[in-house]
C-alpha cells in the first residue's frame, strides 16, 4: 500500500448507508458523524449502546521469549504482572520520559497484543523495532488486515453477550478473550474510550463486517462516529494523543501516574526514570487539569489560559459536553496554579471566558469491575 | 427575495432578516452556541459580527451588507439548538446602508452553484 494512500475501513459500506460524513483522520477516511448527529450518538451511548468503527487503531502482536523484556524496556509497566487474559494501559516512552504513544497491552498467553493510536503507528513500529534489536527471537507483526469496532454503554454487555456466550459476569473491565468464529480469531477486550462499560472487538475485515451488521440489528445499538467518540472521551476526562499527550510530555505531567507500575517506580529502571521519579517526588512543572468554562461558549484546543495577566498554559481539548449540557475542557497549565476551584481565564480574541479548575472526569466512569452491582 | 453571500449568509431583501444557509447548518452539525450582534450596532459588509459554534467547530458569521442592526433573535441565542430544528430561522435584522450592496450578492442559483465547487 502506498504511504500516502487514504485507507478506508472494512465497514465503510455500512457508513455510507447511514449518511456518514467522512473526515480524513491519521491517513484514514473515517465517519465523523451519521444522520442524527453527534449529540444523539453521544446520548445514545450514555443511555444505551453506541457502536464505533475503530478500524484505524494500530494493532501489533509481539511474540518470542524476550518480548516481556522488550516491553519493559520501552514502557514503565511491570509486564510480568499482567496475567494472561488481562489488559493494561501503558505508554511507549522515549529516553527523556516523554510519551511516544499511549497504548493498551494485552497478555494473550503466547504473545502480547498492543493497540496503539492510528496517528502514531509509524513512530511506534519504528521504536519497537529499534528496541527489539537488543533482544533475540522477537517477532513483531502489524495486524494491518484487521478491522475493529467498539460497543460502549450500559447495554453493551447485553448486546455483546447475546452473540458471544463466552462473555459473562466474570469477564471484568480490562479482561481479554480470544474467541474463534467461523475459523477466524476474534479478540474481545472489555475496555473503551467513553467512560462507559464496553468492549473492543477485533477480527478479519469479513468477520468485523458480519458482526457489525448483527449488532446494528439490535435496536438498542446506535452507530456512532469519531465526533461522539471525542465528546465522550472528553467528558470521561481521558487524554488524546496529540492533544494532552506528546513526546515532550511525561505521564506525570499528563496526570497519569496511576499507569506506572509501583514495582518499576521502586526499581527506577525505566526510560526517563530520573525525570519521572523526580516529578513524582517534587511535582512536575506543568500538569493536565479539568476546566469548566462559565457560560455556554466552548473553548477549543490551543486557546491560551491566563491567571490575571500571566499566560500559564493552553487548552488541550475543549468543546461541549452533551451529558452535562455545558462547555468542558482540559488544559495543560503550570502546576503552581493547579488548586481545586481555582479561577482562570481563557482568552478568545477580545473575549475573556472565566474557567474553574475541576476534578476529572466530568461524567463518572461506569466500568464493570469486580464488586460492582450489575 | 433572499440574496446570498459566499460565506453562507442569506439576507431577506424585503425585511432585512439575516440567517445562515441550510447547507452551512448541515455542515456545522449540532449547534450549541450563538453570539449575535446587539441592536443599534453599526456594521460593515464582510466583517465578522456573530459567532456560531457546533459540537465540532466554531465559525464566524459575516455581515452580508453594511448597515445598522435593528434586532437580534434572542430566543435563538438562548436556545441555539433551535437553529438545527428550524434551519431557515433568522439570526438578526439589519437596515442596509446601500441598496447597491444587496444587488452585488448572489441569487439562490448562483449560491448553489458556488457551494457545488
Amino acid at each position: 500500500m502506498l504511504e500516502n494512500e487514504i485507507k478506508s475501513s472494512p465497514i465503510e459500506e455500512i457508513h455510507s448507508l447511514n449518511d456518514a460524513k467522512f473526515v480524513n483522520f491519521a491517513g484514514w477516511s473515517m465517519p465523523i458523524q451519521f444522520r442524527d448527529g453527534i449529540i444523539n450518538e453521544h446520548i445514545s451511548t450514555r443511555t444505551s449502546c453506541g457502536l464505533f468503527d475503530i478500524s484505524h487503531m494500530g494493532q501489533i502482536l509481539i511474540d518470542g521469549d524476550e518480548s516481556r523484556l522488550l516491553l519493559e524496556k520501552i514502557t514503565p509497566t511491570d509486564i510480568g504482572k499482567i496475567q494472561t487474559g488481562k489488559v493494561k494501559y501503558s505508554f511507549l516512552l522515549n529516553n527523556e520520559g516523554g510519551i511516544i504513544d499511549d497504548l493498551m497491552i494485552t497478555n494473550e498467553g503466547n504473545c502480547f497484543y498492543l493497540v496503539v493510536n492510528a496517528s502514531r503507528i509509524n513512530e511506534d513500529l519504528e521504536e519497537i523495532n529499534k528496541a527489539s534489536k537488543s533482544f533475540s527471537k522477537i517477532n513483531i507483526k502489524h495486524l494491518q488486515q484487521n478491522g475493529m469496532i467498539a460497543l460502549q454503554g450500559p447495554k453493551a454487555k447485553d448486546v455483546v453477550s447475546n452473540f458471544f456466550k463466552e462473555i459473562d459476569d466474570s469477564f471484568f473491565f480490562m479482561s481479554f478473550k480470544k474467541i474463534t468464529l467461523n475459523g477466524d480469531e476474534v479478540r474481545v477486550s472489555r475496555v473503551g474510550y467513553t467512560g462507559e462499560d464496553g468492549f473492543e472487538i477485533s477480527s478479519t475485515k469479513k468477520t468485523i463486517l458480519e458482526l457489525t451488521k448483527y449488532f446494528l440489528d439490535d435496536e438498542s445499538v446506535t452507530l456512532c462516529g469519531l465526533g461522539a467518540r471525542d465528546t465522550l472521551r472528553l467528558e470521561a476526562g481521558l487524554p488524546l494523543y496529540g492533544n494532552e499527550l506528546h513526546e515532550n510530555m511525561t505521564p506525570i505531567e499528563a496526570d497519569l501516574a496511576f499507569a506506572i507500575s509501583p514495582s518499576r517506580i521502586k526499581d527506577g529502571n525505566f526510560r526517563g526514570a530520573n525525570k519521572i521519579l523526580n516529578e513524582i517526588e517534587n511535582g512536575s512543572q506543568f500538569v493536565r487539569v479539568g476546566l469548566l468554562p462559565e457560560g455556554r461558549r466552548p473553548v477549543r484546543k490551543g486557546t491560551p489560559i491566563f491567571n490575571n495577566d500571566e499566560k500559564i498554559g493552553e487548552i488541550s481539548s475543549g468543546g461541549y459536553g452533551p451529558t452535562i449540557k455545558s462547555p468542558i475542557a482540559m488544559g495543560i497549565i503550570k502546576s503552581e496554579f493547579n488548586k481545586p476551584n481555582n479561577k482562570l481565564t481563557a482568552k478568545l480574541g477580545e473575549n475573556s471566558i472565566p474557567m474553574t479548575i475541576t476534578s476529572l472526569p466530568f461524567v463518572e466512569h461506569r466500568y464493570f469491575k469486580k464488586g460492582n452491582k450489575q | 427575495m433572499k440574496k446570498f453571500a459566499k460565506t453562507h449568509e442569506w439576507i431577506n431583501t424585503e425585511n432585512g432578516e439575516v440567517g445562515i444557509t441550510e447547507n452551512a447548518i448541515e455542515q456545522l452539525g449540532d449547534i450549541v452556541f450563538l453570539e449575535l450582534p446587539e441592536a443599534g450596532k453599526e456594521v460593515t459588509k464582510d466583517s465578522p459580527i456573530a459567532v456560531v459554534e457546533s459540537v465540532k467547530a466554531a465559525s464566524d458569521i459575516y455581515s452580508p451588507v453594511s448597515g445598522k442592526i435593528l434586532e437580534k433573535n434572542e430566543d435563538l441565542e438562548n436556545a441555539p439548538e433551535g437553529l438545527n430544528e428550524q434551519p431557515t430561522s433568522w439570526l438578526f435584522k439589519i437596515e442596509p446602508a446601500q441598496v447597491a450592496e444587496l444587488e452585488d450578492l448572489l441569487d439562490e442559483e448562483q449560491y448553489l452553484k458556488e457551494i457545488e465547487n
